[in-house]
């Protein structure tokens, strides 16, 4: 036994963070673009360079400013390229060196666990957890399997089922958190037809009666056959920024997902799951420039500021995901984004066909304007086909839409007034 | 390779004590070429097609087949073989 214990033992406070995950994707991607941008520049001097339309005029004007170049001229451009590519790299250095060494630690305490089975609970965030109310309206809260919960309970001033619990409802929230041994062999009809059907069995019986049922992302799909073949359980669907048509609108990064696949397939076969940092990559290639640009803007804040403190909140969730459990990772990949099963109406769960049209409670759908990770049109296709749905268009992003600085404005307080009129 | 290395370390130390703000007309020139550099590659992310008219086709199913999830493995066969 050692005679003295060490002064100072060690916390999860003291630790740097090691992200943002895969810190090397961002350093290599932010490199490659900044001097992409100084190779390119001798076809852009030239006018040769072929813009992308919805650049190509401003990029035209940009170049008449140096008509009048010459040899001296190019040379300063090089050299003040190179000179902007080499601040901007260490401009995100010192963004993500302050992010890994920001103080703030997420400190909210997880509310009593109504249900659990595996690694899945029930999270009550009533005013008296645990207890049969039926007076309270519930909302069964379900998030996606590839991110973690507390993305609808982020922090105190950026939790939506904090906001709903203080407007007199008793959220629910699923916490599917990462796939024990049990889980890894899960397809989405175990989660669907198995854990989600019993956390709405619970749901029911803590309140009493039907319930509101809400699917944010991958959730909103989650909980469609449930809302298909238990009406009678349910009093109101919402489903938030869910992707339906996956050949809507298709990015690059959507399109290129499915050609993956025969890459990551051997890596799902081989570990179970498919792993985080593959997710990870395939977030950041929706936006190549974000890492560069939000450290760059982070490393200007007041780092004490609220915002500061957001900001740290928020990217701590991003790289925070969990894997998803192997079997379902490979019917995401195949049946959603390459065979696009669930629009063209061969999605199946437990056997079932799962179709929208079938669905008869009233149903709201939202669709964040400015989501990138869902594309509008894909979300917007299962609103077109929900009988009599709702639609909302929250001005923000698919993240921002639940925590963003307009997120109870533009999605908090209209699915509260939505909810409260079916609810009641 | 020690050149190399020599290299990359003036590289670093460059990064991190060149000025950061360069007042100059290029200086201004060249953060706003980067700008739309960076604007350019996220169009291009987003809307391939209005840079480069409609990507290959590549038939949905395609690779569900060829990686054994829908169907049976094949041996070989690329998109273009697939298509």
């Amino acid at each position: 036994m050692p005679q003295s214990m060490p002064e100072q033992v060690p916390s999860l406070a003291n630790f740097r963070r090691l992200k943002p995950r895969p810190l090397a994707l961002h350093f290599a991607t932010a490199v490659n673009t900044w001097c992409g941008g100084l190779a390119a520049l001798p076809s852009v001097l030239d006018g040769r360079f072929p813009w992308h339309p919805d650049v190509e005029a401003e990029a035209f004007r940009q170049s008449n400013n140096l008509d009048e170049r010459n040899a001296s001229d190019e040379a300063e451009c090089y050299r003040a390229v190179a000179e902007e590519a080499l601040t901007r790299l260490r401009e995100m250095t010192e963004g993500i060196l302050a992010y890994q060494n920001h103080p703030y630690r997420r400190d909210l305490s997880d509310p009593p666990t109504a249900w659990q089975e595996g690694t899945t609970r029930l999270l009550d965030y009533g005013p008296v957890p645990g207890a049969e109310d039926p007076r309270l309206p519930t909302v069964l809260f379900v998030p996606s399997l590839v991110n973690r919960a507390y993305i609808l309970d982020l922090s105190e001033r950026r939790s939506l089922v904090r906001y709903f619990a203080a407007k007199g409802y008793r959220p629910l929230l699923v916490d599917w958190d990462a796939p024990g041994s049990e889980e890894r062999t899960f397809t989405l009809t175990d989660y669907i037809d198995g854990r989600l059907n019993r956390m709405l069995d619970r749901a029911l019986e803590l309140a009493g009666g039907p319930v509101g049922l809400a699917g944010y992302c991958m959730g909103g799909d989650l909980i469609l056959p449930v809302v298909q073949r238990r009406p009678a359980d349910i009093t109101a669907a919402v489903f938030l920024a869910a992707p339906w048509d996956f050949h809507q609108d298709p990015g690059l990064p959507e399109q290129l997902l499915p050609l993956a696949a025969s890459m990551l397939n051997p890596v799902i076969d081989a570990t179970g799951e498919l792993p985080i940092d593959c997710l990870q990559t395939f977030f950041a290639s929706l936006n190549p420039n974000l890492a560069g640009t939000k450290f760059r803007h982070f490393r200007n804040m007041d780092q004490d500021s609220v915002q500061a403190r957001d900001f740290v909140a928020l990217e701590d969730w991003l790289n925070d995901g969990v894997a998803v459990a192997g079997p379902v990772a490979k019917e995401c990949l195949s049946e959603w984004y390459d065979l696009n099963a669930t629009a063209r109406g061969m999605w199946r769960v437990g056997g079932r066909i799962v179709d929208p049209g079938q669905i008869s409670v009233p149903a709201l759908v939202a669709t964040p304007k400015s989501d990138r990770l869902v594309r509008p049109a894909s979300a917007r296709a299962l609103g077109a086909a929900i009988p009599g749905a709702d639609m909302i268009e929250p001005p923000s992003g698919h993240i921002g839409m639940v925590v963003g600085n307009r997120a109870p404005q533009g999605l908090w307080e209209p699915l509260e007034q939505w909810l409260a009129n079916r609810l009641a | 390779m020690p050149q190399r290395g020599l290299w990359l370390a003036r590289l670093a130390l460059r990064a991190y004590t060149y000025p950061m703000t360069d007042q100059s007309d290029k200086g201004d020139w060249a953060r706003r070429y980067l700008d739309l550099w960076e604007r350019n590659l996220v169009a291009i992310t987003d809307r391939p097609q209005a840079a480069m008219g409609p990507l290959p086709a590549w038939p949905a199913g395609t690779v569900a087949d060829r990686t054994g999830i829908a169907g049976e493995d094949e041996d070989e066969g690329g998109p273009e073989s697939s298509g």
